[in-house]
């Protein structure tokens, strides 16, 4: 042994030289010392408290500590870490009390992490180097679903016309049928090099595109004198959007490499070719990106002058005419023709300004502030972003034209196009909006020194975490609750009836938090000392009057306990079902059968008499429907039976059509009923009326919305 | 006083009264105004006041049941540990306090007496000794804090032909440990469970399945439980307590009773 071992490790074996060899090295690397010791911290932590998922996240978040560790190299102890650390272990020991408080802890536990891949991204491969924690976390956390096995399952028939493991998704609501999916074969192709190592062999390929797409992002962020260039990088995917499909099998990533090559390219060697095959290639990726490919040929026509503006105009519109025949006769359609070029989408896209208009505003305001889709609740840093464009346009023409013009262009026709499906739920929630995120970076490296801006991206950085750490909360079924905040404060929080919903729409509550945004927006703009006062107030308001009880309820998210049986119409999740849903996309419960009822409790406080007003829709296709409700003694009952609503303009200039008698083309009805105070019994009872069992699949009453005054 | 603590004692008294007016008083309210108080007082990295704001604000929203005043004792901790003013420390001890009258949290008394020994500590490093102290002591004494009500889960029942399915899955642990299933208006001739359990050490029972006087074992491992003539409501509940290294857990997959 003592032979071998001093050749081996010579520092150990040479008495009092041994110490000062050790000494040197780890002289400098307390960063990497406290990592690794955390590591284990965290682990032993995990286990002493008992929280949930030991083998799972129990391993992972400290793996992602020990990961850090090891590429740490030389640096000291980040003092955000520090607390962080000690946060995670107060939230664990705490974690029983709370259903909401393990989600913390874990988010914690991943978030201490997060202050050393900042500091690490400094160094040389730093970027790179920051998104190794986080790997384990994005291949083995995140749930294979959504739009993740089609673009597999096209990958594997690119292959193999065999059975495959993805087989059973080959076709997908919303396909526009005749074998051709709604997803494009470019980019699925570009996933085969993974598909051998199945689902973490795709995602690594992502992994890859993502990793090209900040070094781009990077290049230009140096280019353009940014002094925090590396740790502007590392925010890209720490933070949503970028965050929200970091590595999963969605085209966002790729084409944000192929957004951001191309004005790399451009921009050192000032040739056309570069923009013009970018802007191609996006569109081959997925149709949608066509905002940015338009975004980039406009920058390039404002950066040009003179005869070589008027030449690419023309180049253009001759390869605009080249791809549609190219794919008319070449390619059969399957990029533009088959989906586009038929005369009810040029009606839809036509009628669309003229009769759609508030549907199109919505889209957009709820892009920012939807609780489910909207990037400000998970992403609150975007609001510095938002402020500091005015001063990239000063100060950086060249980014804010190359960045900010195609995120526009994207951003206009993604909501313009399809303003009920912008977001794509239910497939993570922001990664619709990931191209505005190198524009938005931009301007955020501009006023990072801001008063109140290091709060939002911490904030932000937390939300971040608690996706990592339970990824199956990014996933939102446009319900009007948003699953990360039913997950952390319960589905039956008063919070839900003041936050913004494009689904379940209150306009002064909507136009309330829009205002909001504008006023932070402009103090962090102007620099005010009163921003991280007006931030706060508006928390501790939301807090103070979210916390308040309730006597208001949503009847789709009344809980089990207070409801026998009764079932969610409709009772799938996919929005594409909702798709032709023209007057609210809001889901109902149903009562259809005689055990059917809502059970509520009284609330406390209440006067002489108690207000009880019901909104419902009431189909009937037997006995006539309605409602009773009942409390101790006292009994009520109304019938009643709702109109069906008359057929949008624009769908009947686009189809001469009638809707069919569903619940959700019936026109709501209001009920209300006073039950005298001293005839209360302890809860109120809503039941069904007229439920014969002669009555069609769809006879019932379909309640909406339940308010106790 | 400088102009920034006039405006921040100001603000913090607003949202005190503001919380005093629309929750009324109690003792949990008691404790936020502290809280609030406390928080215009800290002299620590900005983080730090950052973090209490937020934890603060959480408790109000998830005030029911023993969140809130856990967030309010997390708070608390944190401050005491980090901030450099002793009058911050030592409201943020007397909040602490008040949630220990509060009641929902069983087990605090060894942290609240080490918060109220670490306040006056003004060196930084003696109050991270004695908190960290505080926490082992707390371990080895009475375990991690627990709820004092029970906390359930309701789980929704469908009617599905001749049947009353639970199909949606739940998992069971110590901050959930009760799941209900309820059968209204029906009386099933039997009862068949798709459950799991794991997360221990040894071969005992996880929990129990109870239905009226019946009681069914739920050992480590695969389940399918079968009760004939079963009264509702049924309960299925974690009877393992708080154990260093030990995970008590309950997956629920599926219920089917036959009418």
């Amino acid at each position: 042994m003592e032979t071998i071992f001093p050749s081996r490790y010579p520092f150990l074996f040479r008495g009092g030289d041994d110490l000062i060899s050790l000494r040197r090295i780890f002289e400098g690397r307390s960063g990497m010392i406290f990592h690794a010791l955390s590591s284990i911290l965290v682990f032993f932590i995990w286990r002493i408290t008992g929280m949930p998922s030991p083998g799972v996240l129990g391993r992972l978040v400290p793996l992602s500590w020990l990961i850090t560790a090891s590429v740490y190299g030389k640096g000291g102890i980040p003092r955000l870490s520090g607390y962080l650390l000690a946060a995670f272990i107060l939230f664990s020991l705490f974690w029983t009390l709370d259903p909401g408080f393990e989600v913390i802890a874990a988010a914690i536990g991943l978030l201490g992490i997060f202050p050393g891949l900042l500091a690490l991204s400094s160094r040389r491969f730093g970027i790179q180097l920051a998104l190794l924690p986080l790997i384990p976390i994005i291949l083995l956390l995140v749930p294979f679903t959504g739009d993740e096995p089609h673009f597999a399952s096209i990958t594997e028939r690119l292959i193999s016309s065999r059975t495959g493991r993805f087989t059973e998704f080959s076709s997908q609501m919303g396909d526009p049928g005749g074998g051709i999916t709604h997803h494009q074969s470019f980019y699925p192709a570009l996933l085969i090099p993974g598909y051998p190592l199945s689902v973490p062999g795709i995602r690594g390929m992502n992994l890859l595109y993502a990793m090209a797409a900040l070094m781009f992002m990077s290049k230009l962020f140096r280019d353009s004198g940014y002094k925090n260039w590396k740790q502007l990088t590392v925010f890209g995917f720490l933070l949503i959007p970028g965050s929200s499909i970091l590595g999963l099998v969605y085209p966002g990533w790729l084409a944000l490499a192929v957004f951001l090559g191309g004005v790399c390219a451009y921009l050192r060697s000032k040739n056309a070719a570069w923009i013009i095959a970018a802007a191609m290639t996006l569109v081959l990726i997925k149709f949608r990106f066509i905002g940015l490919s338009i975004g980039l040929l406009a920058a390039l026509l404002i950066e040009s002058k003179g005869r070589k503006r008027v030449f690419l105009s023309v180049a253009f519109v001759c390869l605009v005419a080249g791809g549609l025949l190219f794919d008319l006769l070449i390619l059969n359609g399957r990029i533009f023709w088959v989906r586009y070029g038929n005369i009810a989408f040029i009606k839809v896209i036509i009628l669309q300004p003229l009769y759609r208009t508030p549907e199109v505003l919505l889209a957009a305001g709820s892009s920012l502030i939807d609780i489910e889709s909207g990037l400000l609740p998970k992403a609150p840093w975007v609001l510095a972003g938002l402020a500091g464009l005015h001063m990239l346009k000063t100060s950086s023409r060249k980014m804010f034209v190359w960045l900010g013009l195609p995120a526009l262009c994207y951003f206009l026709i993604l909501v313009f196009w399809n303003p009920n499906e912008w977001s794509g739920m239910p497939t993570p929630s922001g990664r619709m909006l990931l191209p505005l995120l190198p524009v938005l970076l931009a301007s955020l490296g501009l006023i990072m020194k801001r008063k109140g801006v290091r709060i939002l991206v911490w904030v932000s950085l937390g939300i971040s975490a608690l996706l990592f750490t339970h990824p199956v909360l990014r996933f939102n079924t446009a319900d009007g609750t948003d699953s990360l905040m039913g997950r952390v404060l319960g589905h039956f929080s008063n919070l839900t009836e003041l936050l913004p919903s494009a689904v379940r729409l209150d306009i002064a509550i909507f136009a309330g938090f829009m205002i909001l945004a504008v006023i932070i927006i402009v103090l962090l703009k102007v620099r005010s000392r009163y921003t991280e006062y007006t931030i706060a107030s508006a928390f501790l308001l939301l807090c103070v009057f979210g916390g308040l009880e309730s006597n208001s309820y949503e009847a789709e998210d009344i809980p089990a306990e207070y409801r026998n049986y009764c079932t969610i119409y409709p009772d799938e999740s996919d929005l594409e079902l909702r798709k032709f849903w023209f007057f609210s996309r809001e889901k109902m419960l149903m009562l259809s059968r005689k055990d059917d009822a809502v059970i509520l409790p009284i609330p406390r406080n209440t006067g002489d008499s108690l207000e009880l007003t019901v909104f419902y829709r009431s189909l009937s296709s037997g006995a006539e429907s309605g409602i009773e409700v009942s409390s101790g003694e006292w009994s009520d009952s109304v019938y009643a039976t709702s109109e069906l609503m008359e057929t949008p303009r624009w769908v009947r200039i686009m189809r001469d059509t009638q809707l069919p008698l569903m619940p959700e083309n019936l026109q709501s009805i209001q009920s209300h009923f006073i039950i005298p105070s001293a005839d209360c019994g302890d809860s109120i009872r809503i039941t069904a009326l007229g439920l014969d069992n002669r009555h069609g699949r769809f006879h019932g009453i379909y309640l909406d919305r339940i308010l106790i005054r | 006083m400088s102009h920034t603590l006039k405006a921040r004692l100001f603000f913090a008294l607003s949202a005190a009264l503001g919380v005093l007016i629309l929750h009324g008083f109690s003792f949990f309210t008691l404790a936020v105004c502290l809280y609030a108080t406390g928080t215009a007082l800290i002299k620590a990295p900005l983080s730090v006041t950052y973090s209490a704001i937020i934890l603060g604000g959480l408790s109000l929203l998830i005030a029911a049941g023993s969140g809130g005043p856990a967030l309010i004792m997390i708070g608390a901790l944190l401050v005491v540990l980090l901030s450099e003013s002793p009058a911050s420390r030592y409201l943020f001890a007397l909040c602490a306090a008040a949630i220990l009258i509060e009641g929902s949290i069983e087990g605090l008394l060894p942290l609240i007496a080490v918060l109220f020994i670490a306040s006056p500590v003004n060196r930084d490093k003696w109050r991270k000794v004695i908190l960290a102290g505080g926490v082992v002591l707390l371990l080895i004494i009475t375990g991690i804090p627990s709820a004092r009500e029970n906390r359930f889960l309701v789980l929704q029942e469908v009617l599905f032909q001749e049947a009353v399915v639970w199909p949606m899955p739940a998992e069971l642990n110590l901050g959930m440990p009760e799941l209900i299933l309820k059968a209204p208006g029906k009386e099933p001739v039997s009862l068949r469970l798709e459950v799991s359990a794991g997360g221990v050490r040894d071969n005992d029972p996880v929990g129990y399945v109870t239905s009226a006087r019946r009681r069914i074992p739920v050992y480590p491992g695969e389940n399918t439980l079968i009760i004939e003539d079963p009264e509702f409501p049924v309960s299925i509940r974690i009877s393992r307590p708080w154990k260093p290294f030990s995970h008590p857990v309950i997956h629920f997959y599926s219920a089917e009773a036959t009418i």
